[in-house]
């Protein structure tokens, strides 16, 4: 049995949208923090191999200051390491990977599949790179040399249908490998089956925005032939966090504040979506909220979803202003949401309520 | 709505009176003075307040606060189909210490309602519609302000001011987004953001492949580098190889000069020592010399003394005499040989001493040559004797190329070094914050377009649905009133007013009598549509003082049959002649 460190997407030296760019630095500061753990983790807990799945890097130019802190940090790492490029930071013939950079115990994964053995634990491990943005799919057809060994890969690409190196079900179960190390997909999968081939996905290890909410870590994998035990391990430094909340029962701004505070977390970051409806005579101060809210955590962005709380079918025959209002406004065939918005607004104005803004 | 009762506890001059109303037509007669404006001020203080000192304006308040110092005091009743609401009030000294009570008749339940809100029209709508003060040649300005006014009428002002006030609102606040022009509010500014960290990013995005590019470049360099220190160190050893069989080749020279001089000398000892010890017979027999002197004397004095002996004596001391002079002059040579070969010592000793000398400069500078040839080998090296040839000049290139590719392979490290600029990601990431922003901004605009072109269009529709419905109502109100006479009014948008006789004249061509009846008529015809399925009250005060009695008869007659309608309270200081089923209440 041997044991591996299953690591993907870190997207180091990546963006970071939706947050203030002082606090983007913060964060992407914590990403390469979270990375040196993971280095740790390595050394600490007798690990043979290091796998890196893919898009370690942002983008295939990643400022030079970060490929040497990544390559010192590989340094310590005194097992073998291999890293396939993935989409993001794909081989190219500038490419820091084959500048030599790196230490000697990293490998860098390119276009042809190839296999490195290790005798002595039985092992012998595949793995191929991208070499551009997208990539036909590589593994079909693809199948171990020996069976008798531990066969493992590490590669980067798409379980779903896509140009991003598509791997199939079927592939995986044909491949004959015992344990396949993935990245490109943000979220831990679980160690999922297909055949006698086990895979996972391991997410990325520290989040980078709201479409990746929940603890990010990577895996611990015990494989041995007749088994494999994965054990994921939390890296992330803060947790993203989308949330929405119902506020028509909340009569003030100061309501609002003092019934979501308690939800939040100091350490982490959220969207809070209100929704809801809403009486004319609430007015709910975003600019408000949010800055009372942001006292409780590291960042929180705040968007009004809630409608203004009347009866629509009442309005559009009312012989009222308001509902000569709504009736025009029903002919424009806006989407819902606009029509909400442009309702609210116009409600608002007829009865001088937004003046107060 | 309709008014059921007044109990009027304190205002102006009426204490504890009750007035009750029917529903349909009422008639409140009086002369003058005897409290027909009061009570009409009485009921919009019950709905809408008393009011404060505004403008120069007296104020119901300071007008009807009784002259006895009690305070005004009062309730109405309301009705509607279902409820009957009363309103009371209280006068303070000030609009906030006013006691306000609106409840159920029924059940005494306070409701939450506004007076205002329960009639359904503003103060404003109110003393244009419902209420019809006395009769409009009260206003003193001229007949231009009477159109103004009715023209204003026939708009029903409430709605379009609403309306037209909700357009600027919000064109304010969308003009904070974005202006009319595009050419500025947040929305543009983001935009312009947005395409300066665009350019920005591509031009960051070509420096990091530059950049990626010189770090290959600099990896080349310094393996060029290497290369050539290597080659360098070879050219240097070769020198170095070369100097040192020069220096063997020297040091042996002088050694080989050293020994021959040296056995020169060892000749020249050995021969001095010859000489010295020649000299030191040569003394020895300088003291012979002494002896043959010695017995020359004896020999010659002998002779003198035995003259006749003398002859024979005379020949050994001449003999003795020559010897002795013959060995003087050998002495002599003997002497100058010896000073000769002193002389010859002591050359041979500095030539000596000279090659001692050149024997130890040579020998420290093989040392010294040995020395560094262990410094770069680690070891002394066995000269090969082999031809080598050293080429300055070729050392020098690689000096020149050496320095040269040091100096840019350090400037490429600064520079690269210097990664202080912003990087694309960093770029990337707030082009992403800013756009999200923008779709936001856009959203909120779009909706505000929508929302601006809405009130517009049901701005434009109320006026195209109200006006035609209120001339169509005026007309046929107007034509009941003259009797035929007139029988079409158009108030326009443009502050006209046209009624046409068989002749289409303009309003202010028109007498006060006229003018009042068409001004009724419009009051009239604008209640009715503005409380269109719900039963009022209609207010007329003293409205007919300058009708002649056959239009007097006819509008009573019209008011009659609409009461059935409208619950109708006509103030009047005019008898009005006399009519059945007409409640009649005289002050």
């Amino acid at each position: 049995m041997i044991t591996l460190i299953h690591c993907a997407d870190l997207h180091l030296g990546g963006s970071f949208c939706g947050i203030d760019s002082s606090k983007a630095k913060v964060r992407n500061g914590e990403t390469e923090k979270s990375f040196s753990k993971i280095v740790d983790d390595v050394l600490n807990c007798n690990a043979s191999i290091f796998f890196i799945a893919g898009d370690l890097f942002d983008s295939p130019y990643p400022p030079l200051s970060l490929v040497k802190f990544v390559s010192n940090e590989l340094k310590r790492v005194n097992i073998p390491v291999f890293i396939s490029p993935g989409n993001h930071d794909f081989l190219c013939s500038q490419s820091y990977y084959l500048s030599g950079i790196f230490p000697d115990n990293v490998h860098i994964f390119s276009k042809e599949t190839e296999c490195i053995d290790f005798p002595e634990l039985n092992v012998s491990v595949y793995g191929f790179g991208f070499c551009a943005r997208q990539q036909n799919s590589m593994l079909s057809g693809f199948h171990v040399r020996d069976e008798s060994r531990i066969n493992l890969m590490c590669i980067h690409g798409d379980t779903n249908q896509s140009d991003y190196n598509y791997i199939s079900k079927d592939d995986i179960s044909l491949s004959g490998l015992d344990y396949l190390a993935l990245g490109h997909i943000h979220s831990f999968s679980g160690v999922l089956k297909s055949g006698q081939t086990s895979y996972a996905y391991p997410g990325t290890h520290d989040g980078h925005g709201f479409d990746e909410c929940s603890t990010k870590g990577y895996l611990k994998v015990n494989v041995s032939k007749s088994e494999i035990k994965a054990e994921f391990i939390e890296t992330s430094s803060r947790v993203y966090n989308d949330i929405s909340f119902d506020v028509s029962s909340f009569l003030s701004s100061q309501e609002i504040c003092e019934k979501i505070s308690p939800l939040l977390s100091q350490n982490d970051l959220y969207k809070i979506r209100l929704l809801g409806e809403i009486s004319e005579d609430i007015f709910i101060n975003i600019p408000y909220i949010r800055e009372e809210l942001s006292k409780k955590a590291f960042f929180v962005k705040v968007k009004d979803e809630t409608k203004i709380k009347t009866d629509i079918e009442y309005l559009l025959n009312s012989k009222s202003t308001s509902g000569y209002f709504a009736r025009a406004l029903k002919k424009q065939n806006l989407d819902e949401e606009t029509f909400y918005k442009a309702l609210k607004y116009g409600l608002n104005a007829l009865s001088g309520k937004e003046a107060l803004k | 709505m309709i008014i059921k009762k007044l109990s009027i506890k304190s205002f102006g001059k009426f204490k504890d009176k009750e007035i009750v109303f029917s529903d349909s037509l009422n008639i409140v007669y009086g002369n003058n003075e005897a409290g027909k404006s009061t009570i009409v001020s009485f009921i919009k203080a019950m709905i809408y307040g008393f009011g404060d000192k505004r403008g120069g304006k007296i104020s119901l308040r300071d007008r009807y606060t009784p002259w006895d110092g009690s305070v005004i005091e009062g309730e109405i009743e309301l009705s509607d189909t279902d409820q009957d609401i009363v309103i009371y009030r209280k006068s303070g000294n000030t609009k906030r210490t006013d006691i306000l009570k609106v409840y159920d008749k029924l059940t005494g339940k306070e409701i939450d309602k506004s007076p205002e809100d329960i009639i359904g029209i503003s103060l404003d709508s109110f003393e244009k519609t419902v209420f019809t003060p006395q009769s409009l040649t009260v206003f003193s300005g001229g007949s231009d302000e009477i159109s103004a006014k009715l023209s204003n009428l026939s708009r029903s002002g409430d709605e379009n001011t609403d309306f037209s006030k909700a357009i600027n609102i919000l064109e304010t606040k969308k003009k904070d987004i974005i202006h009319k022009n595009l050419r500025g509010g947040r929305l543009f500014e983001l935009e312009n953001k947005i395409s300066n960290l665009r350019l920005q990013e591509s031009e960051e995005q070509k420096n990091t492949v530059k950049k990626a590019e010189n770090y290959k470049k600099l990896r080349e360099m310094e393996l060029t580098l290497k290369n050539l220190n290597d080659k360098e160190k070879e050219l240097s050893a070769l020198q170095l190889k070369t100097n040192k069989q020069y220096l063997y080749n020297e040091l042996h020279t002088k050694k080989e000069l050293l020994t021959l001089s040296q056995k020169n000398l060892d000749e020249v000892k050995k021969e001095q020592l010859k000489l010295q010890t020649s000299i030191s017979s040569y003394d020895l027999k300088n003291s012979k010399f002494s002896l043959n002197l010695v017995l020359f004397i004896i020999f010659l004095a002998v002779s003198f003394t035995y003259l006749p002996y003398s002859l024979i004596l005379l020949i050994p001391s001449f003999i003795f005499m020559y010897f002795h002079i013959k060995n003087c002059k050998r002495i002599k040579c003997e002497r100058e040989k010896y000073d000769q070969l002193l002389i010859k010592e002591k050359e041979l000793n500095s030539e000596f001493e000279k090659l001692c000398k050149d024997e130890e400069r040579a020998k420290l500078s093989v040392n010294s040559t040995e020395e560094k040839i262990i410094n770069i080998y680690g070891m002394l090296e066995e000269i090969a004797p082999c031809e080598i040839s050293f080429d300055e000049n070729e050392r020098n290139a690689v000096s020149r190329e050496i320095i040269s590719l040091t100096e840019q392979s350090s400037r490429l490290k600064t520079e690269l070094d210097m990664d202080n600029s912003a990087t694309c990601e960093e770029i990337r990431g707030m082009i992403n914050t800013y756009e999200e922003e923008r779709n936001e901004l856009i959203g909120e605009s779009n909706a505000l377009s929508s929302a601006i072109e809405a009130l517009s269009e049901a701005k434009n529709e109320l006026s195209r649905n109200f006006a035609p419905q209120l001339n169509e109502e005026a007309s046929k109100i107007l034509d009941i009133i003259t009797d035929g006479t007139h029988n079409s009014i158009t108030a326009s948008n443009n502050f006209s007013v046209t009624v046409s006789t068989p002749v289409s004249k303009e309003f202010n061509l028109f007498s006060n009598g006229t003018a009042d009846q068409i001004y009724l008529s419009l009051r009239i015809a604008l209640s009715k549509l503005i409380f269109k399925g719900c039963k009022t009250f209609l207010i007329l005060d003293d409205s007919f003082n300058q009708y002649d009695d056959i239009r007097t008869e006819n509008t009573i007659n019209f008011l009659k049959e609409l009461s059935k309608d409208m619950q109708i309270v006509v103030f009047s200081s005019r008898p009005l002649g006399s009519f059945q089923d007409i409640d009649i209440i005289e002050l």
